[in-house]
């Protein structure tokens, strides 16, 4: 994208550590696109010091540095004559937007970049003075040095092929978006923020192992309670159903799952797999819980973003629907949404087939399965 | 042989020059800190306005002077230190040092004193320079009093070897640590999410005070449970009705659990919200300090959720055990 666009406040969010197959630009949502900007675009809005300093870091080619795939969310100016007329109009909205798209990114596939907010997001705005505004974040001057702190994840291969390029032809990353997007506009839940909030942590760039998957059960707690629970609010479940419910959940998963449904829930519950790995965590074992993170962190993050997308999905229904939701179910509209959500999955056990519409979405006709 | 530690201490402010911990704290003028740190000379308006502290101390580098050797003497003596201050009862989300940069100078032997005048170590962590030259997003103030506590507890730390322990209360310390670093708070400037946290203290707190057996119980006897074992432990130290604190700390799982389930929406930027949610990770410091002394005191002693299990319903275990936490806290 040469020309950023005259009269647009444009919100610039770098994914350190992602790469991208093409030089094209790809749409995730309204307003918000996908691309690696051209090198003289990422000096103008790169600080001058930074530039150098990682210029000098990759070499110091004659092209000057890499620039990093960025989302790069954009909204009219509408009149603003100045910057901080610009930004207190829109900047919220267009962070909102990009931390969306960050969600939706990671929401569809598997893969590291660090969190943009934590380096450095910068707004631009050519028509205006100043036309650059940065937001330095905490780890802004990591890049500079190399990714020498850089955690040992596969990293996010964002592929243009994910990103909807036609108009009225969406994405697989659109339709995440669409997902994020419809949830949002019930007003959200705190139950899903929670666990959207796990989720994302688990890809903490300076957190450890254990922690990442601490992060990862505290989003599992959230959306199916514990792992031995009897009660949500005032709804009964069946302490020994955790696997069941988890299994008939990954049935209808949208995203790739490293292994079977079944097999994949019973890891989750069993000592030796995901429960006897959350009590060491919490408890301090001294099992060598570092090493057993990391080797689980793929597996438990890929059934979270499974699950996750799906409670996503269903407390947008939940929000619109409760009444007649709940009635099916059986239980009171009052009912907290993780109470409901595992209902559902108590009765998707019992029954396969008799929740699928609340659990996933209807694919669109000629659509491929989950990203692999 | 010994060195000189210089590890900034990021979040922390103050005007006094203080012995503290085994050293110093120095707020270093521009031009000493230059002397470890090249690459910021014109820095110094952006270094003075932000005001660093730096934790210095002899450091013994018994195991010699590679990187790898250093690496670990620093992060030996950094842990208490770091550790003190999580466990203080402003309980601030200061990140280890060792997210930020630490200077270890080297002594230089006779035969190249005239070659080499102060031979520097740097241990950058993924902060680098930018809490110390441009400031943190969150600071806390500390006057001598605050830290001659923290010094205290840095003292009991050392001399009980706590970094060496296994268990509920490292795992717990461990998730005080992660979540003062930025990737747990950090959303934008001016905009912190304290609600991350609190799920994780609360988390941690119900990991120590409850049997694991206790896991799989009614909701409403979990929360009922959880109340009672942190009053229980902590009720003597708070000096207020054992009972009256069984129903704060049952309210403050009620509204995790409101949280965890969805059935609650507050405003994360509501004053009163913050400091509820703050009240998360001064439980689970309280808990992990009154363990720490229980622990201590008997060494093998069982679970700490049976001891308080049975201090509940047992008025002398009940007082045995306040006396342990009170007299261990106060010494």
């Amino acid at each position: 994208m040469s020309d950023p666009g005259e009269s647009a406040l444009l919100l610039y969010f770098p994914l350190w550590g992602a790469s991208f197959d093409s030089d094209g630009v790809g749409v995730i949502g309204p307003g918000v696109v996908a691309y690696v900007p051209y090198r003289d675009e990422w000096r103008t809005i790169q600080k001058t010091d930074v530039w150098h300093a990682q210029w000098g870091s990759q070499g110091g080619g004659v092209e000057g540095p890499a620039p990093p795939c960025c989302i790069v969310a954009a909204a009219p100016l509408a009149g603003c004559e100045s910057m901080d007329e610009a930004l207190d109009a829109s900047a919220a909205a267009l962070m909102e937007a990009a931390r969306t798209a960050v969600t939706a990114l990671r929401l569809y596939r598997a893969g590291w970049f660090l969190q943009p907010e934590q380096v450095m997001p910068v707004f631009s705005a050519p028509a205006l003075l100043p036309n650059i505004v940065r937001a330095p974040g905490p780890y802004r001057q990591i890049f500079v040095a190399g990714e020498v702190h850089a955690p040992d994840m596969p990293r996010y291969a964002l592929k243009i092929g994910d990103l909807t390029q036609l108009a009225g032809e969406p994405g697989p990353i659109g339709a995440t978006w669409d997902l994020l997007t419809a949830y949002r506009d019930t007003g959200g839940n705190t139950s899903v923020e929670i666990a959207l909030a796990g989720f994302n942590h688990s890809y903490g760039f300076q957190l450890l192992p254990p922690s990442r998957a601490a992060n990862l059960f505290t989003a599992l707690d959230a959306m199916m309670g514990g792992m031995s629970a009897w009660r949500i609010g005032r709804v009964a479940i069946k302490p020994r159903g955790y696997a069941r419910r988890v299994e008939a959940a990954l049935r209808h998963a949208e995203s790739a799952l490293p292994d079977d449904p079944r097999k994949l829930a019973r890891w989750l519950h069993s000592e030796g797999g995901g429960r006897g790995l959350r009590n060491a965590i919490a408890h301090g074992s001294g099992r060598e819980v570092e090493a057993e993170s990391q080797q689980a962190h793929e597996r438990l993050q890929a059934i979270v973003r499974a699950l996750l997308r799906q409670y996503v999905h269903f407390a947008t229904i939940w929000a619109e629907e409760s009444e007649a939701t709940a009635a099916r179910l059986r239980i009171a509209p009052d009912n907290p949404l993780a109470a409901a959500y595992v209902t559902t999955l108590e009765a998707e056990a019992r029954q396969p087939g008799a929740m699928a519409d609340l659990l996933s979405r209807p694919a669109p006709a000629g659509t491929a399965g989950p990203v692999r | 042989m010994r060195a000189t530690l210089y590890a900034h201490i990021p979040g922390l402010k103050t005007d006094v020059a203080r012995p503290f911990a085994g050293g110093r704290l120095e707020r270093l003028a521009f031009d000493d800190w230059t002397r470890l740190e090249s690459d910021y000379r014109y820095a110094q308006s952006k270094y003075d306005k932000a005001a660093p502290v730096f934790w210095v101390r002899e450091l013994a580098l018994d195991a010699g002077c590679t990187g790898e050797a250093v690496a670990d003497a620093v992060s030996d003596a950094v842990w208490p230190v770091h550790v003190a201050f999580l466990l203080d009862e402003k309980v601030p989300l200061f990140p280890t040092p060792l997210l930020s940069s630490c200077y270890v100078v080297l002594p230089v032997t006779p035969e190249y004193a005239g070659v080499v005048s102060r031979p520097t170590m740097r241990f950058r962590g993924a902060l680098q320079c930018e809490f110390i030259v441009y400031g943190e997003p969150l600071s806390w103030r500390y006057d001598a009093d605050d830290l001659a506590v923290v010094d205290e507890r840095w003292r009991f730390l050392v001399a009980n070897g706590v970094r060496h322990r296994q268990g509920e209360i490292l795992a717990a310390i461990a998730v005080l640590e992660e979540t003062a670093r930025p990737d747990s708070w950090y959303v934008e400037d001016l905009k912190l999410d304290h609600r991350h946290g609190f799920v994780r203290c609360m988390a941690a707190a119900e990991s120590m005070l409850m049997s694991p057996e206790s896991e799989g119980g009614k909701e409403d006897s979990i929360t009922q449970t959880f109340g009672r074992r942190a009053a229980a432990l902590l009720a003597p130290l708070l000096l207020i009705e054992r009972d009256e604190a069984a129903t704060y700390f049952s309210d403050l799982y009620r509204f995790r659990s409101e949280l965890m389930h969805g059935r609650a929406f507050p405003d994360q930027q509501d004053e009163a919200v913050i400091a509820r949610l703050h009240d998360g990770r001064k439980l689970l410091r309280g808990v992990v300090c009154a363990a720490l002394a229980l622990q201590c005191a008997a060494p093998d002693a069982g679970p700490l959720g049976h001891a308080l299990r049975e201090a509940w319903v047992d008025a002398d275990k009940q007082r045995a055990l306040a006396a342990v936490v009170a007299q261990e806290v106060r010494t």
